[in-house]
Formats: C-alpha cells, structure tokens, sequence
C-alpha cells in the first residue's frame, strides 16, 4: 500500500523525457520502439510486431530500431524510430522516409 | 534575497502566460493547417539571410538539456554549410516538419512535467511521449533531419520573439534558398524574414555549444560564392 502511494507520489517524475529521467538503454529501446509505434497507429490495432533491429545511432547519441508491424487490416507497414525522442515514422508518412532512414541505418 | 522574491514571482507570472499563450496559438494553427509541397519551395535568387554578429550568452534551455543529456552536446567542430535545397530536399524537409507537426501535441512545460514546483523554469527536451512544446518540437525536427543526412550545421536552434514579444524556439536550416524556418506556430516552411518574428539569437554554424546573436535589422542577398560552401546531399 505505501509502496503503490509512494509510486503514484512519485508518477509526474517519472514521465519519459522528464527532469531527472535516465536515458533509454538498448536493451529498453524495442519496448520504447513498440510504445511509439502504437502511440501512431492506435487506430489500427491490435498490432503484431515483427523483424525489430536495434542499431546504436551513428550521427545522434542514443538508439534507432527498424521494423515492421502488422496492422489490424492484415496490412504490414515498416517504421523507424528514433530514441531519444521515441518517435516513430511510418512508410505512411511519405517521402520515402522510411526507405532512407533504413537505408542510411542498415536496417 | 527577499528583494528578488516579487521578481522571481513576476518571471514565473510571465512565463506562464508566455507558455499558454504560444500553446494556444499553436493549437490553433496548427490545426488549421495543411500540408506543405514542393511547389511552393522559396525562390531561388535574391533570397536574404539573416546575419549573425557576436557570440552571445547560451540559452539556460540549452544548458540543463545538456547537462540531462551530455551526450546530445559533446563538442563537435563543424563546417558551416548551406543545403541546395533541390526538390528532393525541399520536400523531406516539408515531410518532416508536417509529420511533427502533426504527430505532437502541444503541451506547456510545467503542465506536462510540473517543472515549476522542481524550480526549473525551462525545460528543453525530446517529445518522448508524444506531447511537448516549441523545444521539443525543434529537437526532434533536428534529429530526424541529421538522421536523414542533413547536416549538423546547416540546422540551428533559434531563439526569436513573436509580434507580441513572447518568447520562442524555431528551427532555422540554412539552404541557397535562404534561412528556412521551421516552427510549431506557423504550419508552414517559411523564409526567416516572412515569419514576423524578431531574431535574437541561434547556434553558430560551427559548434552548436556557442550562441551567437542576430543583428537587429541584419539581412545581406545570398552570395553563391566561393565564400559559401554548398552541400547537395543525397535526400533519397
């Protein structure tokens, strides 16, 4: 009970990107990389993830995950996020955006 | 010390109703907007660009960013570069400024992290939630650049003011088109001398760590000379 009152206490701090959050590891980045992509595709659900790669970022501290991820409609969209950030972009999102950032990222 | 009390509550009073308001203007334009394309890419001639003067104080948003997340502002010498800004270009760097645009909430400071309690006034971050404010759009607009092999020193962060003379961070990208400005409150892409705001200052060309200030009024015709390396990059 007072551990749960403590953790509630302390929910605002917790906040990703948050003052005083740590940075996300790898070993966090494929939850992350699942929580931004959901976060853009909450109308297409329940997703299936599949084919998740982890790269250490090269020209910006911190991670990149490439993947794909089947949608509700049996449809199957390729994604890039960045963490920081934990910001995904979708093959949706044109400009072959995503065919780059996995290009460039030897996804 | 209890001099400053009145001061302290005046600045916190300030920039609060500095927060909401360019919150709510946000909200609005934002939503209102629509979508960017190439045809509408600035001319190419006779374009200004702002100029820069002396080095300036950093920015205190800039300074708890790096010291939260270090790795974000190691030291780095760059070359300053102007972007030719083909149609390929011109139209990831309108993808990417809609798709943030579009995708992140606005949020104030203190409403989403409560910074005010902790003492922080400002607090410059990535979105990672999803919600965020002027700085965090403009930190994520810069990542997902340099991620897409736009380079580092063509992309400043930029302190201006709005025509109410509320406090702002926009992202400038130095192209042969001019300085760009990519903003939450203006949808968007703009030239820097069409957005009505007053330019204060932005990171050097050279090293993101150094600020440098704006000269009031200071605008000169891009030169494509020698004097001004241009990079065409491979934005497919």
């Amino acid at each position: 009970m007072i551990a749960t009152l403590l953790r509630l206490a302390a929910l605002p701090f917790l906040l990703a990107a948050a003052p005083g959050e740590s940075p996300v590891t790898q070993s966090e980045a494929p939850m992350v990389a699942r929580q931004a992509v959901e976060r853009r595709l909450k109308d297409d659900g329940p997703l299936r993830f599949s084919e998740m790669t982890v790269r250490v970022s090269q020209k910006m501290p911190g991670y990149v995950v490439c993947g794909t991820v089947y949608l509700r409609n049996g449809s199957v969209e390729r994604f890039f996020v960045v963490t920081p950030g934990s910001f995904a972009v979708l093959e949706r999102d044109g400009a072959g955006l995503v065919a780059k950032y996995w290009r460039l990222n030897g996804c | 010390m209890s001099a400053r009390r009145p001061t302290t509550a005046l600045l916190k009073f300030l920039s609060q109703q500095w927060s909401m308001a360019v919150l709510t203007l946000a909200i609005i334009v934002v939503s209102a907007g629509a979508s960017q394309s190439s045809d509408q890419m600035p001319a190419g001639r006779g374009v200004s660009v702002a100029e820069v003067g002396a080095q300036s104080r950093s920015m205190i948003g800039w300074t708890t960013f790096c010291e939260a997340q270090p790795a974000e502002c190691a030291p780095e010498k760059l070359t300053p570069v102007r972007v030719m800004l083909t149609a390929a270009a011109w139209s990831e760097l309108a993808a990417i400024n809609d798709l943030v645009n579009r995708e992140i909430q606005p949020i104030a400071d203190d409403e989403h992290y409560g910074i005010y309690r902790m003492g922080i006034r400002n607090w410059w971050t990535y979105p990672d939630d999803g919600k965020g404010n002027c700085n965090d759009y403009v930190l994520l607009k810069r990542k997902l650049l340099i991620k897409a092999g736009w380079p580092k020193s063509a992309l400043s962060m930029t302190v201006v003011l709005t025509p109410k003379g509320e406090g702002h961070l926009v992202l400038m990208v130095q192209t042969d088109r001019g300085d760009l400005i990519l903003d939450n409150v203006h949808e968007r892409v703009l030239v820097w001398n069409e957005t009505g705001y007053e330019f204060i200052r932005r990171q050097a060309d050279d090293d993101h760590n150094v600020w440098v200030s704006f000269r009031h009024g200071g605008a000169s015709v891009l030169q494509t000379s020698s004097d001004i390396k241009l990079l065409r990059f491979n934005s497919r």
